[in-house]
């Protein structure tokens, strides 16, 4: 049974953060959020706060910081509230519409910036049969996925009930993900808490590497065949490997908490 | 078939065109190639371009992989080869039980003398029980504590290793359940305050206490028991009738003949031996006290290969040979000298060399960082070079093992520090490792 409020921190926290790398690798957002400057915040009962700055083809999103819960980006000119995490999740799966709560006069701006952007987003996340042979699609799709993937765990570790006791077994420390020459992600572990963070980390404790996107798409996806791949050399592991071994069992709960 | 007789010169890669042929072939109708713990996943290849993945044969102290490359192996088919591979007299022990018959419709003789040696080598053995594997032997001793005690739980060793099966393995792993675990209470290593807490908080419920004599988990240093551990421990499980199951999978007859726990001072209620036993012949035991004996006569467990008679032959001549040569001091022995080389040899390129467990058994890890990628990067040199080791798990000694091997593997330890040396200078100290190893 899926938890929604777990659903919804997945959908704030790992779906919408793709947004931010949209613009790198998709012309038609960097087009759509060009000279755009907009904050909006989600607020979401008994999950989060949420806040989305799209700013000159640049995005950015964050959670509340610390116990003050302050943000570093600037104050939304819109906030659009739900009334549970349920309520979230549908407006995600585009079959609601959230609340505003401030800044009315903005809000078509915002539809003709956001809703085209979480079209472009789920073109990326969804693919439809004719795009998977473009290369650069593939490329983009995989790394979008990527991003909603690592992100989503994190969320799922923290505050899924059956995962915040696997996420104890894992060893504190950093583990990287990166494909050679390509995207970077990272996760912080201390103390069973995760964070996700984009980039490479100077001194990672575990290293989980691809040879190349096609072999980061077929993990993702689920198509992979994991140990003839490693055996092969087209994935690979090292340091302290009981990172990536404690972490598997989360990351198969993954795709129980997205959506389709 | 090439023989690589000598260890490759620094600089030099093996080639292992033939196991990755074999490797493909087997991916296509091997769920995973090779899976279980000699796959390359969970033997911790890392590189994985530098492990061969299949052997063509062995002898003594070497294996040929598939290529023809030789390695002094000091993985022992992860503790089997206690004599040296195809040790002669074994495998005549074997033979001349093979032409008798092996697997037959009634146990052999064999099957009573090898208990009676059991029985007069292990100190804690009153009656042995054989299977085939240690996870059978840890499995029946579950069982017996069990119907012994009519209690269900079963207090365990954070990290401690007892087999596969699914009450040995966490929830969470592919095909364990919750309800595989729900018997199951952990405890730290060596932390004798938390079991006795445990035991207070579980009154009769604790059918057993399970443990291997000292500590050799995956990845971490080993560690010895602490002073009086055992004591303690075999006091209070006496006190509040929990069966002491120590687990000398591992560790049996590389310590002591009489048993580890003998060698560690305390007498257990269950012990289960297996990889040194037979010499690469497939057979485990459970041994006990008489008091567990109606217990393990009550439980049903059998298969159809357990009453084999040719590894019963094989392990009364290996536990014979091991005894008439005090196998145990002399893999003590030979392994002290090796660490010895290994960490003077890092000490000579500013690496640090961490040496833990014993010397029969050694667990090497490089201190100056703590991802293992050091540690990594000098046995998978050292392997390049003809000397197999890993990152991940306690090495094995055998007593086949000659000084011009223990030689050779220093030689080749040195070039392998100096890669590591060379590719990590911002993390070596500029003085001399220091170095640091268990008891013996």
């Amino acid at each position: 049974m899926v938890d929604e409020r777990v659903r919804a921190r997945v959908n704030l926290f790992g779906v919408l953060k793709a947004l931010e790398l949209l613009p790198e690798y998709d012309a038609v957002s960097r087009e759509i959020t060009d000279s755009v400057d907009l904050c909006v915040e989600f607020r979401v009962p008994t999950v989060d706060r949420g806040r989305l700055h799209i700013h000159n083809s640049r995005i950015r999103l964050e959670g509340p910081a610390g116990l003050g819960g302050s943000f570093t980006l600037p104050k939304p000119h819109v906030v659009l509230a739900c009334v549970s995490p349920r309520h979230f999740n549908a407006v995600i799966d585009g079959e609601k519409q959230p609340i505003p709560l401030k800044g009315i006069r903005r809000l078509g701006r915002l539809r003709n910036t956001f809703n085209p952007l979480t079209e472009r987003l789920t073109y990326y996340l969804r693919p439809p049969n004719d795009a998977i042979a473009h290369s650069s699609y593939h490329a983009a799709s995989t790394r979008l996925t990527a991003c909603v993937a690592l992100h989503a765990l994190s969320e799922i570790a923290n505050h899924d009930r059956a995962s915040v006791e696997l996420a104890r077994r894992v060893p504190d420390g950093t583990i990287q993900f990166k494909v050679h020459s390509d995207i970077g992600l990272y996760v912080e572990v201390k103390d069973g808490r995760l964070r996700t963070v984009f980039g490479e980390h100077e001194d990672p404790r575990c290293i989980l590497w691809f040879s190349d996107l096609e072999t980061l798409d077929g993990l993702l996806r689920g198509t992979l065949q994991i140990y003839q791949a490693i055996g092969s050399g087209r994935m690979g592991m090292k340091g302290f490997v009981p990172m990536v071994e404690s972490m598997n069992p989360l990351l198969d709960r993954i795709p129980l908490n997205l959506g389709e | 078939m090439i023989d690589n007789g000598h260890h490759l010169s620094t600089g030099e890669s093996r080639g292992y065109e033939e196991s990755r042929a074999l490797f493909r072939r087997a991916a296509q109708v091997i769920p995973s190639g090779i899976p279980g713990h000699m796959g390359p996943v969970q033997a911790q290849f890392i590189p994985i371009d530098a492990y061969p993945f299949f052997a063509e044969r062995a002898h003594g102290s070497y294996f040929w992989d598939v290529d023809g490359n030789r390695f002094i192996d000091y993985l022992c088919a992860f503790g089997p080869n206690v004599l040296g591979y195809n040790n002669p007299v074994v495998e005549e022990a074997a033979e001349r039980q093979r032409r008798l018959g092996d697997t037959m419709a009634l146990p052999s003789r064999q099957q009573v003398e090898l208990a009676e040696l059991l029985c007069d080598t292990i100190t804690a053995a009153e009656w042995a029980f054989f299977m085939k594997n240690g996870n059978d032997a840890t499995t029946l001793a579950l069982m017996v504590a069990r119907a012994a005690t009519g209690r269900k739980k079963a207090v365990l060793v954070r990290n401690g290793y007892h087999g596969v099966a699914p009450w040995t393995q966490h929830s969470g792993r592919p095909g364990v359940l919750e309800e595989d675990t729900a018997n199951n209470l952990y405890v730290d290593w060596n932390d004798y305050e938390q079991l006795e807490q445990l035991v207070r908080d579980h009154p009769n419920e604790i059918a057993v206490f399970m443990s291997s004599p000292y500590h050799h988990p995956v990845f971490h240093d080993n560690e010895l028991p602490a002073p009086g551990y055992w004591e303690k421990v075999q006091e209070l499980c006496r006190r509040h009738g929990i069966v002491l199951a120590v687990d000398d999978i591992r560790a049996g007859f590389r310590l002591n003949m009489a048993g580890s726990a003998e060698y560690f001072g305390f007498v257990p209620d269950l012990a289960c031996y297996c990889k040194a036993i037979g010499n690469g012949y497939n057979i485990a035991a459970l041994v006990g006290s008489e008091e567990l004996r109606d217990a393990a006569s009550r439980v049903f467990y059998t298969g159809s290969y357990w009453y084999g008679a040719v590894p019963m032959a094989a392990a009364i001549a290996t536990i014979n040979e091991l005894s008439r040569i005090d196998g145990p001091r002399l893999m003590n022995e030979k392994g002290r000298r090796l660490t010895d080389g290994l960490v003077k040899a890092a000490s000579d390129w500013g690496v640090t060399l961490k040496v833990s467990g014993i010397p029969s058994m050694f667990y090497l890890r490089i201190t100056d960082d703590d991802s293992l990628m050091m540690t990594q990067e000098f046995t998978a040199e050292a392997t390049q070079r003809g000397a197999f080791l890993v990152s991940h798990h306690n090495h094995f000694i055998n007593t086949s093992l000659t000084e011009d091997d223990i030689e050779t593997t220093v030689s080749i330890a040195h070039d392998a520090f100096r890669v590591v040396a060379q590719n990590n200078p911002e993390r070596i100290s500029t003085g001399n490792g220091v170095e640091s190893r268990g008891i013996l």
